[in-house]
C-alpha cells in the first residue's frame, strides 16, 4: 500500500552483506571466461575437425618415399601416433588465450571490470585463473582427440617420433641430414602439455594484463628474436648462442621449458669449420629446472600484471613519499 | 553583503566528502583541490563546462582512477582502501557508451552484473527492463547509444544502491525516453533512501529532482549549496537607471550578470534581497521586479563569473 | 489528476504544489475524502524530488487542508465553511498580478481599476463568474 509519510532516512546503514562472495565470482568468471574464449574454441574445433579429416584421408592412402639427389629421407608412414606431441597446438594457442580472454580490455580500457565491488588485483587473478582452467580442458580436448585419431588411423600410443636434423657447413656440397626416430614416451612427459601451456599462458596473460595491444607484443617479440638470432647468425655464425640460447635453445630457455629439449651446438673440429645441431633428448633433469624456473617467473609476472592499472606507479611513487614523510 | 557564493554545506552526515582532491593528466590538472559534500538522501546535480574535471571526480570516488592528493570518503570508507565496500554501495552510470562486455547479450550481462551485488532485485530488473524496453537478446556492442544508456541505468537501479553516481545519465536518450527516465529515478527515490550525484549538462531536467548543486570550474567547486538557497540568494533584478547612473557600489562583488535594454538594466546578483533592493534604490535606480532564476540560467551566471 | 507546476516560478516547487491542491478543492476538482496521488506517484508523474512532494503533503495537512490515514494515503478534508481556503487562492492571485503590474511601472490603484474595468465587460469576463 502506498505509504505518504516516507520512511525517515535511517543515519548512515551498518555494513549490510552487500559483498559478493568470493566463490560466486569465481564461478561467474569461469562461466564468462568461455563465453568469451568461444569464439577461439570453435576456431579451434573447427580446425582440430579438417586437420582430423585431412589426416584420415592421408593415412588410408600411403604416399611414396621421397627420393632425390641430396636428399636423403625416408618417409614411414605408419599412422598418426598419439604422444604429449598431439596437443602441441593447444600450446601455441596459449600464447594467444589470454588474447582472446582479455579483447578489448587492455589496462586502459577496464572501467567496468573495476568498477565491480572486488579487490581490482584479486579480480584479474580469478580471471586469469578461469582462462587457464578453460585453457588446460583445451589440451586434455586435444589429448584425447590426438587418441582417437592414433587408434582409428592404427598409429602407436605412447610413442614420439621425432626429427633430428644434422647440418654441416664442411665439405661441398654443405650437407642436411634428417634422420627420423622412434622413442617410446617416457611418464614424466605427459605432464609436459599441460605446463607447457600454462607457462605459455601466463606469458600471454603479462603481454594482455599490462598492454592495451598484446599481440603486438607477442608476435613483435618472437619476430624480434627471430631477426636477432638470423643477424647474429650471418654476423658470426660461430657465437649464435647468446640471446637465442637464453630464450629459447639453451640449458633454461623455452624450449627446455616446454619439452626438455634444447638444441645444442656442436662445433666440429678440423679444416675449415663446421657447425652441427642436435636436439638433446628430453630429459627429466634439464626439463624440471627450466620449467620451474619459466613458471615461477610466469606466475611472478602475471600476479603484478595482474595488479598493474595505469597509474599504479603513480601511486607507488606517492605511497613511497608519504612513507618517506610519515 | 556577502558577496562569496558558499562553498560548503553545513548539514552532515556526507555520504561523499572529498578533502583537496587533487588529479592531474602529464601536464594538465583535472582536479586542483576539490571540496565536494554531498549530504545524506541529497540529490546533488554536478555541473561545469566540458573538461572541467566532473567525470574525473565520479572516477575518483570509486577508485577508477588513483588520486594525485587529499582524500576522499564514500560512507566514511576510502576508496582507494575499501574499494570493494564502496563500490558495493554504488550503482554507476559511466560516461562513456561502451561498458560491460560488447560480446555478450544483454541479458547475459544483467546477469554477470547482478552476481556482483547480491542486494540485486530481479523483479525491480525486470520492471525496468519492461519499462525502459531493453531487449535481453541484442548484443552490447550492437547497442545503439541510447539503448546502451537504459542497459547501464538498469544495472545502477537495480541493486537498490544507497549511493547513485551518473555521469550524463541521460546522454543518448531521445526527449521521451529522458523524460521517462527522470520519472523512474524520481519513483526508485521514493521507494527506497537513496543518496544521488549527478554530472549533467541538461540542468534544465533535474531541476525538479536535484535539491544541492555544486559548481565545478577549473577543477574546483566556484559554489556548493542547497538548490533553496540558491533560489532565495541569486535573483535576478530588473531596474531602470538615470542617464549619469555610476552604478551600485555595494554590489560590485555580487553581481554575476548584467544586460540591458535602454535605460533598464538587468543584473543576476547573489545577496539577501532586501539589501539587495536597498543598494540599488539608494544608488537611483528604480527596481521594478525582482524574480528567481531558473536552474540553468543561475548556473550560467555562476559560471559566467569572472574570478 | 494534472498538476502544472514551474521550477521558473518564484515559489518553491513544493507551494506550487500546494497552490495546485488548493485549487483543485475550490474549484471541486479535488472533494473531501477524494484521495490524493502518493508522494511516489505524484513524484513520478511530476518528476520531481519525493522529498518535495512529501514536504507538500506535510504542510497541507498541518493547514488542515488535507489528512492522512496511516498505510492508506492522504485525503482531502472537510472544507471550511469560512471561506480561508478561498481567501488564500486569491491573495496569491493578486500578489502575482501586483508583481506582474509593478514591473510594467503600474501602481496598485491603476490594477484595480483595470480589474474593474475587465470585469464590467460582458464579453470578457469570467464565465464561470458567480
Amino acid at each position: 500500500m502506498p505509504s505518504d509519510t516516507l520512511p525517515r532516512v535511517p543515519p548512515l546503514a551498518p555494513a549490510q552483506p552487500r559483498l559478493p562472495r568470493l566463490g560466486a565470482v569465481a564461478r561467474e568468471q569461469l562461466r564468462a571466461a568461455g563465453l568469451a574464449l568461444r569464439p577461439e574454441l570453435i576456431g579451434l574445433a573447427l580446425l582440430l575437425l579438417g586437420f582430423g579429416v585431412l589426416q584420415l584421408l592421408s593415412a588410408l592412402a600411403p604416399e611414396p618415399p621421397l627420393s632425390g639427389p641430396g636428399v636423403h629421407a625416408r618417409m614411414e608412414n605408419s599412422g598418426l601416433n598419439f604422444s604429449p606431441g598431439s596437443a602441441g597446438l593447444g600450446v601455441w594457442l596459449a600464447f594467444l588465450t589470454p588474447v582472446f580472454l582479455w579483447r578489448n580490455e587492455g589496462p586502459t580500457r577496464r572501467d567496468y571490470f573495476w568498477s565491480l565491488p572486488v579487490e581490482q588485483s584479486r579480480h584479474a587473478l580469478l580471471r586469469l585463473g578461469a582462462g587457464w582452467a578453460w585453457q588446460m580442458a583445451v589440451i586434455v580436448a586435444l589429448l584425447l582427440f590426438g587418441l582417437a585419431l592414433a587408434v582409428l588411423t592404427d598409429g602407436e600410443l605412447g610413442v614420439m617420433t621425432r626429427g633430428v636434423s644434422s647440418m654441416g657447413t664442411s665439405g661441398h656440397p654443405p650437407s642436411a641430414v634428417y634422420r627420423s626416430l622412434s622413442v617410446p614416451v617416457l611418464s614424466w612427459q605427459w605432464v609436459t602439455p599441460f605446463t607447457a601451456a600454462t607457462i605459455a599462458y601466463l606469458i600471454g596473460s603479462v603481454a594482455a594484463l599490462a598492454s592495451d595491444y598484446p599481440l603486438r607484443w607477442l608476435l613483435g617479440g618472437t619476430i624480434a628474436l627471430v631477426l636477432l638470432h638470423t643477424v647474429l647468425e650471418t654476423v658470426s655464425p660461430l657465437d649464435v648462442e647468446g640471446p637465442f640460447d637464453l630464450v629459447w635453445a639453451g640449458r633454461f630457455g623455452l624450449r627446455a621449458a616446454m619439452n626438455g629439449e634444447r638444441w645444442v651446438w656442436e662445433r666440429l673440429a678440423g679444416s675449415g669449420w663446421s657447425l652441427e645441431r642436435t636436439i638433446a633428448q628430453p630429459d627429466v633433469s634439464l626439463w624440471l629446472p627450466a620449467m620451474l624456473l619459466w613458471l615461477g617467473a610466469g606466475a611472478a609476472a602475471a600476479y603484478l600484471a595482474a595488479g598493474y592499472r595505469p597509474g599504479t606507479l603513480g601511486r607507488l611513487r606517492r605511497w613511497g613519499w608519504e612513507k618517506r614523510a610519515g | 553583503m556577502a558577496s562569496v557564493l558558499p562553498l560548503r554545506l553545513d548539514e552532515s552526515p556526507f555520504v561523499v566528502a572529498a578533502h583537496g582532491l587533487e588529479k592531474r593528466f602529464g601536464r594538465q590538472r583535472a582536479l586542483a583541490g576539490l571540496e565536494l559534500q554531498v549530504p545524506e538522501g541529497a540529490v546533488y546535480v554536478l555541473v561545469g563546462p566540458n573538461g572541467a574535471g566532473k567525470t574525473t571526480a565520479l572516477k575518483l570516488l570509486l577508485d577508477l582512477l588513483p588520486a594525485d592528493g587529499g582524500r576522499a570518503e564514500v560512507f566514511g570508507l576510502d576508496p582507494y582502501r575499501a574499494g570493494p565496500a564502496v563500490r558495493a554501495r554504488v550503482g554507476y552510470v559511466p560516461e562513456r557508451h561502451d561498458w560491460g562486455y560488447g560480446w555478450m547479450r544483454v541479458g547475459r550481462l544483467l546477469r554477470h552484473h547482478a552476481t556482483y551485488f547480491p542486494a540485486w532485485d530481479a523483479a525491480y530488473a525486470e520492471r525496468l527492463a519492461h519499462a525502459f524496453g531493453i531487449d535481453p537478446d541484442r548484443r552490447v556492442g550492437q547497442l545503439s547509444k541510447g539503448q546502451a544508456r537504459r542497459v547501464h541505468l538498469l544495472m545502477a537501479m537495480a541493486h537498490r544502491p544507497p549511493l547513485l553516481l551518473l555521469d550524463e545519465p541521460t546522454d543518448g536518450l531521445d526527449p521521451l525516453a529522458r523524460d521517462a527516465t527522470l520519472g523512474l529515478l524520481a519513483e526508485h527515490l521514493a521507494d527506497a533512501p537513496t543518496t544521488v550525484l549527478i554530472s549533467t549538462h541538461l540542468v534544465h531536467e533535474v531541476e525538479r529532482l536535484a535539491d544541492h548543486v555544486g559548481v565545478l570550474r577549473d577543477g574546483r567547486l566556484s559554489a556548493q549549496l542547497p538548490l533553496a538557497m540558491l533560489h532565495c540568494g541569486l535573483r535576478r533584478y530588473r531596474a531602470d537607471v538615470p542617464e549619469d547612473w555610476a552604478g551600485a557600489a555595494g554590489l560590485n562583488g555580487a553581481v554575476l550578470r548584467r544586460a540591458g535594454l535602454g535605460r533598464e538594466i538587468q543584473w543576476s546578483v547573489w545577496g539577501e534581497e532586501a539589501e539587495v533592493v536597498r543598494q540599488l534604490a539608494a544608488s537611483g535606480a528604480t527596481v521594478r521586479d525582482v524574480a528567481p532564476l531558473p536552474l540553468e540560467d543561475a548556473v550560467l551566471a555562476l559560471l559566467s563569473r569572472k574570478e | 489528476m494534472q498538476l502544472s507546476i514551474n521550477p521558473a516560478d518564484a515559489r518553491p516547487l513544493y507551494v506550487q504544489i500546494m497552490d495546485e491542491v488548493r485549487r483543485a478543492r475550490v474549484l471541486g476538482t479535488l472533494r473531501p475524502d477524494d484521495a490524493l496521488p502518493s508522494v511516489r506517484q505524484l513524484a513520478a508523474e511530476l518528476r520531481v524530488n519525493p522529498n518535495t512532494v512529501a514536504q507538500a503533503y506535510r504542510e497541507l495537512e498541518r493547514d488542515g487542508v488535507v489528512y492522512v490515514r496511516r498505510g492508506q494515503g492522504t485525503f482531502i478534508a472537510e472544507a471550511q465553511v469560512d471561506g480561508t481556503a478561498r481567501g488564500i487562492l486569491a491573495r496569491g492571485v493578486a500578489e502575482r498580478a501586483l508583481l506582474d503590474a509593478h514591473r510594467h511601472g503600474l501602481g496598485a490603484g491603476e490594477l484595480i481599476e483595470a480589474i474593474r474595468a475587465l470585469a464590467r465587460e460582458p464579453a470578457t469576463s469570467n464565465p464561470g463568474e458567480p
